[in-house]
């Protein structure tokens, strides 16, 4: 028993490492990447499409569902404890700071992680890597660096987006239920927006972008030869994944609580 | 640039039971060579060793006198220009179109080619083997045999100075021998070599007796 445990520790610190080790490698292509976009640049357009434009209208139904819930259950309540002063704080905290980015990071691990991790692998398995590799073009800077372009600048856009749906949406609502000018309500929610809640959205959709795109690319690498480990790794990806972003979430928040 | 392929004391796992022990070979690539094995004896890997395609797991492979695990990226991408490995089964990625396959290994190396020259390069180099109406399909809409030489086709457009064919007349039909042989007789023509293997006695005897570039034949 005690063995099993050592040996699963060891396993995991080592693939722990490895994943170090791609990541280096991965950053240290990206120098690089440039010299390759002649051949880079249609996969890094197909992965923006795929990742960015495609969840634009998921993202407008669960941004505003999300803003909605925010008002009508917490809206009423503080109202009730006489502290509806309190009520924009706690909106745009809670969307432009917690929500707005760990949502959007859960929605793209969701759609793109598995399809990285599993195009990946296939490809693995296939030879399809082998063969890039044969012609001479790094499949780091040829697979990887254009998808953790891709996933990360749809990330940070779709957190922006996230942000600007659900004021509009919670607009939306809270006009339904308590007729609100519009202009009064922006400009309550720009007097208590600041630059370092904004900043906190943006980096942290920029880490969850590159975490996702790491993980998944790497877990889609280390499928060598049998197709057994294409589902195998793919739900190795999205724990990780959704695990990273938890794990990040927090250290980020309490980075910029104590600062 | 030397012109040899030097292997130095290599082991290379084919499977966990399994693998290639090399002491010492020197291959010139200045000649044609058929490559006779038997089967399963590990043609593909060894193949892909000589190419670079893959490192062995022990020993040294010097391709035209560099080690590619230790070369400069400079280096590494001129001799992956210079030699060309093609798939015995005719690998493609999956998620381009045929054109778009062919496209990749010149989108590599010959940037200063617009993409119309490329695009028209590549119909110019197969207008007289009527597939020209497959270029817009994806791999997973064609057979094995047009896989197989569509994939050769990409290894012969950056015309390398080595082509290294694994196994490439197996369960082709007549028309496509037919392309194969023309490809051959081009890629020959132009002054570069070809390293040919084959494991089936059938496949061995039809290059041996129809094609006559092949005046060395190695057994091993």
């Amino acid at each position: 028993m005690l063995k099993k445990i050592f040996n699963d520790l060891k396993t995991s610190y080592l693939g722990f490492l490895e994943f170090i080790s791609f990541s280096i490698e991965t950053f240290h292509k990206f120098a690089t990447f440039y010299k390759q976009t002649n051949v880079s640049s249609l996969v890094l357009l197909r992965q923006i499409l795929f990742t960015g434009y495609e969840a634009l209208t998921l993202v407008l139904v669960l941004a505003t569902a999300i803003s909605g819930l925010l008002l009508s259950q917490f809206g009423s309540l503080l109202i009730n404890l006489g502290q509806e002063q309190l009520f924009y704080s706690i909106f745009v905290k809670a969307i432009t700071c917690e929500i707005a980015c760990v949502l959007t990071a859960f929605l793209i691990v969701a759609r793109s992680a598995p399809a990285i991790a599993t195009e990946l692998a296939n490809m693995n398995v296939n030879q399809e890597i082998e063969l890039i590799d044969s012609i001479g073009i790094s499949p780091v800077s040829y697979l990887v660096i254009p998808r953790m372009i891709g996933v990360t600048v749809s990330c940070v856009v779709l957190t922006i987006y996230f942000n600007i749906a659900s004021y509009l949406g919670g607009w939306l609502i809270a006009n339904y239920l308590n007729p609100l000018p519009f202009s009064s309500y922006i400009n309550s929610i720009l007097k208590t927006i600041s630059i370092a809640d904004f900043a906190q959205t943006i980096i942290k959709s920029l880490v969850f972008g590159i975490l996702i795109s790491l993980i998944s690319t790497y877990h889609g690498f280390q499928v060598k030869k049998a197709i057994t480990q294409v589902p195998q790794r793919t739900i190795k990806a999205v724990v990780y994944c959704l695990s990273s972003i938890i794990i990040f979430n927090v250290i980020i928040s309490l980075m910029f609580a104590i600062l | 640039m030397k012109t040899t392929i030097e292997i130095s004391n290599v082991k290379h796992f084919i499977s966990s039971t399994s693998y290639l022990k090399i002491d010492r070979l020197v291959i010139d690539t200045m000649q044609n060579i058929l490559i006779k094995t038997k089967v399963n004896s590990g043609l593909s890997a060894f193949l892909k060793l000589l190419s670079g395609v893959v490192s062995p797991d022990e020993g040294e492979i010097l391709i035209f006198g560099e080690n590619l695990n230790y070369c400069s990226e400079a280096k590494y991408i001129e001799i992956k220009k210079t030699i060309s490995y093609s798939y015995q089964h005719g690998v493609m990625v999956s998620n381009l179109t045929i054109l778009e396959n062919l496209l990749l290994t010149l989108n590599f190396h010959f940037k200063e080619l617009t993409y119309s020259e490329r695009v028209n390069y590549i119909y110019d180099f197969i207008k007289s083997y009527d597939i020209n109406h497959h270029l817009d399909k994806r791999p997973v809409d064609l057979g094995f045999m047009q896989k197989k030489i569509f994939g050769i086709i990409r290894s012969c457009l950056i015309n390398p100075r080595l082509l290294i064919l694994d196994e490439p007349f197996q369960n082709l039909e007549t028309k496509y021998c037919g392309i194969l042989e023309s490809l051959i007789e081009r890629h020959i023509a132009k002054g570069n070599h070809i390293i040919l293997g084959a494991s089936l006695n059938q496949e061995f005897e039809f290059v041996n007796q129809t094609i006559n570039y092949f005046p060395f034949v190695q057994q091993i």
